[in-house]
């Protein structure tokens, strides 16, 4: 009865988003309500109890939008320049074989995106220049989409696997690899989905060095990179490789003829420049000490209480999260977005009146995410505190057993198609498997992989993303075409993970 | 209703930010709240961050 209880919240949001596609804010917002409701009706949570779990959720909230926000800043800092257009329309020049072509956009520069962006960006930005290029419609949207979805954990400047580190309350050093290896390990197997969208097997057997070569390198580099402690720079260090090795690549596979106009090399340059700085920012915050010590001076954390149900439920006394604003993924993207700002500006790249551009439009992009993010982060902790996430962990661990490293990534993968991405399902199901994980006696870090494994690879299939691309590449209304379309390809790449993390557990890797 | 609806739609980004605040600010206090038991505080607070909610909810 109370796995039944504790599992209404979760089953609200998956109803009202997939039932009757409301959207993530709007779901999340009934969650937290109903999470509340049960919470103090069944699970004996009292007044002192929700206060603290609302401060702690608004300290965990407070971490994952400074990401979000300063992502977003600096992606629109560079789109407002006309950076992105310039990226995008320099590659097709490249080459004139379509599947290079998809590979190279809808592959590497869409993992690029991701990396720098997110937020449905990469299928947004590239679904209409592969329409130009002359994919079908369908192509077009199932081809980025396909190929960004192992860049996400890390991408988006690390917002998804901040959430999941500000969920479950691990470190980075302990979190990154198992999540590491295994997208890496998915990532060259959505090359190959990429090429066989763009032109079926034929595509796939003969551009399978290509795949190879790409696949290898840009995911030995979010490998190394992420598990460096650069994690928020993993994806976009993984895009910049594999655009720098297609450039020769290209050449040897530049089919028929090269597409018409000159490729400004110049422009390009400044173009890029605006994420280089990022770069340099990023090692510099954290690779030299000094500075990293410097920035890291002021820190928040907040101490918290025991806490107790009066059905005795304990939520242990200790310090919440530690917060270095100075120091933080956030600020590191700030700084970097104000400097970009500055190159663009003397190149003479923005019309009048950008900085308001720039600010409303982050602004607006932003808004309702951050009101879902709230919501479920609040309804999180709420399930935390209250002992919800430990019955339904509990019911999980009795029904699943041995199996469970297999359905971890399901269960990420359902969370990112419910609510619409890798970080709302990291926030929603981080805590649950790392208390089944407990229970169960797993490695906790081998399930939070392939939780945000299997979330990152699904967040593909969220309705929210499917309208963006379809109405961009001109298919409004037809998006369950390409729905049908993604499942066969996501479900090959989850029961992927679901091997990995049972290997993993079996080979005791971490 | 259908002019409600209108009105609903046409100010979503004022109506998220202010719910957004109500979900943001309220925590704050709760925290001292807490520490000094004061119960009757903590539920007012608690309605207006479940009123913040609640516009996110009626907002299609």
């Amino acid at each position: 009865m109370n796995f039944i209880l504790a599992f209404i919240p979760i089953a609200f949001i998956l109803v009202l988003m997939v039932g009757f596609r409301w959207g993530a804010a709007r779901s999340g917002g009934v969650g937290y309500i109903t999470a509340l409701i049960i919470a103090i009706a069944f699970f004996g949570a009292g007044a002192h109890l929700l206060a603290l779990s609302h401060t702690k959720a608004l300290l965990l909230t407070i971490d994952v939008l400074f990401v979000i926000w300063a992502a977003f800043l600096l992606y629109r800092v560079a789109d407002e320049a006309g950076a992105i257009t310039t990226i995008g329309q320099s590659l097709p020049h490249l080459t004139a074989d379509k599947g290079m072509q998809a590979l190279i956009i809808g592959w590497v520069f869409a993992s690029f995106l991701q990396g720098v962006g997110g937020f449905g960006v990469p299928v947004a930005v590239i679904a209409p220049i592969l329409v130009g290029l002359g994919f079908t419609p369908l192509q077009a949207v199932v081809i980025p989409s396909l190929g960004h979805g192992w860049a996400v954990t890390f991408g988006s400047l690390g917002s998804s696997f901040i959430a999941l580190m500000a969920a479950t309350g691990l470190p980075a050093e302990v979190l990154a690899p198992p999540a590491a290896l295994f997208l890496s390990l998915a990532g060259p197997v959505t090359g190959f989905f990429v090429a066989h969208a763009a032109d079926g097997w034929r595509a796939m057997r003969r551009l399978a060095v290509p795949i190879l070569i790409l696949g290898f390198s840009m995911s030995l580099t979010q490998f190394i990179v992420a598990t460096s402690g650069l994690w928020n720079i993993g994806a976009f260090a993984a895009g910049m490789v594999g655009l720098i090795i297609s450039i020769p690549l290209a050449r040897r596979y530049r089919g028929e003829q090269i597409a018409g106009g000159a490729l400004d090399r110049r422009a390009l340059l400044i173009a890029v420049s605006g994420y280089v700085v990022l770069i340099a920012v990023t090692l510099s915050v954290q690779l030299i000490p000094a500075v990293k010590a410097f920035l890291g001076q002021v820190a928040l954390q907040v101490e918290f209480p025991q806490l107790e149900t009066s059905l005795g439920f304990v939520t242990q006394a200790g310090l919440g999260r530690h917060i270095a604003p100075f120091r933080h993924a956030g600020a590191i993207l700030t700084v970097s977005s104000i400097l970009a700002y500055f190159i663009y500006r003397r190149a003479k790249l923005y019309e009048s009146g950008a900085p308001g551009r720039i600010v409303s439009g982050m602004v607006k992009r932003v808004m309702s995410s951050s009101v879902s993010i709230a919501s479920m982060v609040a309804m999180a902790v709420i399930m935390q505190s209250s002992g919800m996430t430990d019955t339904l962990a509990r019911g999980l661990a009795n029904s699943m057993g041995w199996a469970y490293p297999i359905v971890a990534p399901w269960i990420g993968a359902l969370g990112a198609f419910m609510t619409g991405s890798n970080t709302n399902s990291n926030v929603v199901f981080g805590a649950l498997q790392l208390r089944t994980a407990q229970l169960l006696g797993y490695s906790a870090a081998i399930i939070l992989g392939a939780q945000t494994a299997g979330a990152a690879l699904a967040s593909i299939l969220a309705p929210t993303k499917i309208v963006v691309g379809a109405s961009t590449a001109g298919m409004a209304g037809r998006e369950g075409d390409v729905l049908r379309k993604l499942l066969a390809y996501t479900a090959v790449l989850l029961v992927l993970i679901s091997i990995f993390a049972m290997l993993s557990v079996w080979l005791d890797l971490w | 209703m259908d002019n409600f609806i209108q009105n609903l739609k046409e100010n979503k980004f004022k109506l998220h930010l202010t719910a957004l605040l109500m979900m943001l600010i309220p925590p704050i206090a709760m925290y001292w709240a807490a520490q000094n038991g004061a119960n009757a505080l903590i539920w007012i607070l608690l309605g207006i961050i479940i009123l913040g909610n609640l516009i996110v909810i009626i907002v299609p």
